[in-house]
């Protein structure tokens, strides 16, 4: 005990400044370069690197429509900064954004899929716009390496008195923890940045807590606890939902969701998105997304079309007959893709209901005379016949 | 960043496949790759890493035929795993019919981190002595790069096997295209 309590006190030391740093300094300026040799220009050197590096992915979304809706939304948030953004949207089937320090944000299309509506998903742009002008990343770098210049020191120290090699993880384990505080401050200073430049650009206050409440949900009906108290590098999302449900309440502002526009914007990318979602085959979570679009209601064809492919893919028992189910819902409804006739057809025919496949697969080569598979739907046909 | 960032990490390719595994050569004569067999055209260097044997000359990043030797259902094409670590591999489900086996190799592609997959002329095609199914594909891979790739495949009493070639589109593609499209022409089953 009395080589554990020197021991201690040095670990508290290293988790000790957990948020001394966090208020330091002036807010980026727009147009603002860092100074030639300084830390900010180091840190700006390997960013723009890894920037050229989103920028050649494989996984960019080219496609102009959505580019520019996205910057437009960026630059009604941040104002006089839209100069010194560029952003990248990556086609990740997961909620995410980020935001370096050299001003290259990336927008992954799962976040498209999951907002609702504009004022959610500016909601999440200013967020990140949040880091951004308070300098987090720098922060938490300088943060990251005096924590771990002390993590050797005390490690040294350990070793020194003839520590034991579980009292040196200890401290390792503290100085994470320490690590992840700091990220959770920041996370929680970039809310409130986040949520006063929703309110500034014009959108409903109460569209900034609602997104944290469905990825609760999400998270939930997969039944996956994401969270650990060490390492989660991000405050609990019932607190952000909590806090920004707080000051939507105090707000005496007014604001627009912007909804139809939102679905307008990604209407013409949702199939495809869902396609990704789809690849990932985590059901539970999906379908979360998917009710969330059903109650917006736009395309319905296409939504349930998509619900008979998660049960497709899901294949558990019952599910085949879920997928007509779908299926068929989606033909009766607008917007069902073409591929539908084709998919009821094949799982038709698996149930040797020949007659009713062979009127669907013969339905989809109508519509789409030049699909790529048309030579291998005709010879299922020739099967049928 | 909002949530947990995995990074750009997750966007990896099959050239990840190569890891640390020895190369064996593979000479010119006939090789049974597990229920169906080859003439291999030119020398090859293989290597087997996720269950799957694997023929390369430069790099499996440049250019590599993958092998399938019967993948059973509930099994996914590759055993282990690359990229996304959140997210399962498709698994093989016996009833698949051609449209769901070429799904299941896509998906699996876009899992280990190929972005852009786009598939066409999925026809019918002879697997040796078996009824099987063909189609081709292009994507990009993590840096960006243009791939090109083709699949001959056949589900044969409930399992499924597959030749799998995937390279650049920039000249390793066309340039090895020859000796793979002879090897489908040579490839038997018992």
């Amino acid at each position: 005990m009395t080589r554990l309590a020197p021991i201690a006190a040095l670990a508290l030391l290293v988790s000790a400044c957990a948020t001394a740093a966090l208020d330091d300094g002036p807010d980026v300026t727009p147009g603002e370069q860092p100074r030639p040799a300084s830390v900010e220009a180091d840190f700006w050197m390997i960013t723009d690197a890894a920037e050229a590096r989103i920028r050649d992915s494989g996984r960019r979304v080219m496609d102009p429509a959505i580019n520019a809706y996205v910057r437009r939304v960026v630059c009604a948030i941040a104002g006089p900064y839209c100069g010194d953004i560029r952003v990248y949207i990556i086609r990740v089937p997961d909620f995410n954004a980020s935001m370096m320090p050299n001003g290259a944000m990336q927008v992954w299309t799962g976040l498209l899929l999951r907002a609702r509506n504009e004022a959610e998903f500016a909601y999440v742009i200013g967020h990140e716009i949040g880091h951004y002008l308070r300098r987090h990343t720098l922060k938490r770098m300088i943060d990251l390496r005096t924590k771990t210049d002390a993590l050797v020191f005390v490690q040294l120290a350990i070793g020194a008195a003839g520590g034991s090699p579980l009292a040196g993880n200890l401290v390792q384990l503290l100085a994470m923890a320490s690590l992840s505080a700091y990220s959770r401050d920041q996370e929680r200073e970039s809310d409130a940045v986040g949520f006063r430049l929703l309110v500034d650009a014009g959108y409903d206050p109460y569209q900034a807590a609602p997104i944290w409440r469905r990825l609760i949900a999400e998270a939930e009906a997969a039944d996956e606890d994401q969270r650990s108290i060490f390492f989660a590098s991000h405050p609990a999302p019932e607190e952000r939902a909590e806090t920004l449900e707080r000051l939507a309440e105090e707000s005496p502002a007014e604001g627009d969701a912007f909804e139809a526009r939102y679905l307008e914007a990604i209407l013409p990318l949702r199939a495809g998105l869902f396609r990704d979602e789809l690849r990932g085959r985590r059901f539970a979570r999906l379908q979360v997304v998917l009710d969330q679009h059903f109650e917006a209601a736009a395309k319905l064809g296409e939504l349930h079309y998509i619900q008979g492919e998660l049960y497709r893919l899901r294949g558990g028992d019952g599910d085949q007959a879920l997928a007509i189910a779908a299926y068929r819902r989606a033909l009766s409804a607008d917007g069902a893709p073409p591929e539908t006739h084709r998919d009821l057809g094949l799982m038709l025919m698996k149930k040797q209901q020949s007659g009713e496949a062979l009127g669907h697969l013969r339905a989809y080569l109508a519509a789409m005379p030049e699909a790529e598979d048309r030579a291998m739907v005709r010879s299922y046909m020739a099967r049928l016949e | 960043m909002i949530m947990n960032m995995r990074g750009l990490a997750m966007v990896v390719t099959l050239a990840t496949l190569s890891g640390c595994a020895p190369y064996n050569l593979v000479t010119l004569e006939r090789r049974d790759l597990g229920g169906f067999s080859v003439e291999p055209q030119i020398e090859w260097s293989s290597l087997e890493n996720g269950g799957i044997e694997i023929w390369t000359v430069h790099g499996t990043g440049l250019e590599a035929v993958y092998f399938a030797d019967g993948i059973a259902d509930g099994e996914p094409l590759f055993e282990q795993r690359f990229g996304e670590s959140d997210k399962p591999l498709p698994r093989f489900r016996s009833p698949m019919n051609a449209n769901e086996a070429m799904e299941f190799v896509v998906d699996t592609l876009a899992i280990s981190g190929a972005g852009e997959i786009r598939t066409s002329a999925l026809r019918p095609a002879e697997f040796g002595a078996h009824a099987g199914f063909r189609f081709d594909l292009g994507y990009r891979d993590a840096s960006g790069l243009e791939g090109r790739g083709l699949a001959l495949g056949a589900v044969i009493d409930g399992r499924l096997y597959l030749l799998l070639y995937l390279a650049a589109a920039e000249h390793y593609f066309a340039a090895y295209g020859g000796p793979v499209e002879r090897m489908i022409d040579s490839l038997e089953t018992p």
